[in-house]
């Protein structure tokens, strides 16, 4: 996976600004330190060391990496400009401080990342509680054993994953980015865009079977 | 063996973080029963994640790096969360009510929880601050019908404990219900156990028929 990553389709056909701005901010993407392997491997690298070792220069590393992205997606969410560096170092610190609970197993850093400022966003803007079940509940259901396509997403580098959401219609691309984006529920999706709410529904599911029949292809 | 599941589009609310509070402990607990459905989140915060490694990279000041650093000292210990379950939860599937609802509602077998509602019906109210959803607990007595009624606004059901047929289908632990606004059902819950449900709507239900107005009072609020 390289860093000059182009995009593969043209950009110019895209009649909506913002997502233009997603994809020009992964052609000009530029790692903080240069080595080998992904930048997920690096990532995951630098968070094992801060969490066996608390190193500090690696959390560093990770510092100059994330914050500029982490601080782009929490003033993308709608975060005032106040907030916007108090809310970018306690997701820093979180990050320093829950480091050992990561598990490449299950994903990515920068998914990891995207939990940690979505829960930051909910907890200090919203000031809601966001319940989530509890992996020590004795009433939780076990994982069955490992199917192939459930690990589909977890094993894909962030940039496969970019790639499969940039090949998507743009308005398909449109919704996952107003979600993402601007935490907007589907519902307020349908109410701002005027779309019936079925529209919104069915465009995001087939947006999901697109990304996973394409992250399929990709894995053979 | 769970065969009604939330739709994706609430799924990706869940995963987003756009859902509300009420509708986040509606999928959460879903998700402590579903493993499926975990999966899928897990998916969409796959997709969340590209997002964000993807945002254009905002100017980051010397001094919030000198100051995020300067603080790190607070918190030496890495925290971590062992998962002590591993061994003993079992791949049979154990009733209760599960995390993360049992802190909204409380101990369920304890009678006093619960208010009457009348017909066969007692409910907890939850989150009742809550302004564009409302949010409880139902128990329906075994063999019982809830009156016929419609939706001024979408209501979710989750079942927890036995099992109710409306004319959808049947829906049994774990089992997930969308009501759209102005769809009618009567549910009625199996013979020989009650049946709870968690019930999430987005606007207070009104009831139809002569039994069902009387009954508004009751279930609305």
């Amino acid at each position: 996976m390289s860093f000059e990553y182009t995009p593969q389709f043209d950009t110019s056909r895209s009649d909506f600004v913002e997502l233009n701005g997603f994809v020009d901010g992964m052609s000009s993407h530029q790692p903080s330190v240069t080595g080998r392997g992904s930048d997920d491997e690096r990532l995951a690298h630098w968070l094992s060391l801060v969490a066996e070792k608390r190193d500090k220069i690696s959390f560093g590393y990770l510092f100059d990496h994330l914050a500029p992205k982490i601080k782009g997606f929490l003033r993308k969410n709608g975060t005032s400009e106040v907030s916007l560096d108090d809310l970018t170092q306690e997701v820093m610190i979180k990050i320093w401080r829950y480091a050992g609970q990561f598990d490449q197993k299950k994903g990515k850093v920068t998914t990891w990342v995207f939990t940690i400022a979505r829960n930051a966003r909910i907890d200090l803007i919203r000031k809601e509680n966001r319940p989530e079940p509890d992996v020590n509940d004795p009433v939780m259901v076990n994982d069955p054993p490992n199917r192939s396509d459930d690990i589909l997403f977890a094993k894909q580098t962030s940039t496969r994953i970019s790639e499969a959401i940039n090949e998507l219609p743009d308005e398909q691309k449109e919704i996952l980015k107003y979600a993402f984006f601007e935490e907007k529920s589907h519902a307020e999706i349908a109410a701002q865009t005027g779309l019936p709410l079925g529209t919104v529904k069915s465009r995001i599911r087939l947006a999901f079977q697109r990304l996973k029949k394409t992250l399929t292809e990709l894995d053979i | 063996m769970i065969t009604h599941h939330p739709n994706d589009a609430l799924l990706l609310d869940y995963a987003s973080g756009a859902a509300s509070e009420p509708m986040s402990l509606l999928i959460a607990t879903h998700l402590a029963l579903c493993p499926s459905c975990r999966r899928k989140v897990a998916d969409y915060e796959a997709i969340g994640g590209a997002f964000v490694s993807n945002c254009g990279s905002e100017k980051i000041s010397r001094e919030l790096k000198s100051e995020t650093l300067a603080s790190l000292d607070d918190f030496l210990d890495v925290e971590t969360c062992h998962d002590t379950s591993i061994g003993t939860r079992s791949d049979e599937p154990k009733a209760g009510i599960p995390q993360p609802l049992s802190d909204y509602c409380g101990e369920v077998d304890n009678k006093d929880v619960w208010q009457w509602a009348g017909f066969g019906i007692k409910k907890i109210p939850l989150l009742e601050i809550h302004d564009k959803f409302e949010c409880y607990m139902l128990a329906i007595r075994g063999g019982k019908k809830v009156p016929s009624h419609d939706h001024g606004g979408s209501e979710w059901t989750l079942v927890l404990d036995g099992a109710f047929t409306d004319e959808a289908g049947h829906f049994s632990r774990g089992d997930m219900v969308e009501m759209r606004e102005g769809e009618e059902h009567q549910p009625m819950a199996d013979a020989g156990k009650d049946c709870i449900c968690l019930v999430v709507a987005e606007a207070p239900v009104s009831l139809t028929g002569s039994v069902g107005r009387f009954l508004n009072p009751f279930i609305g609020n």
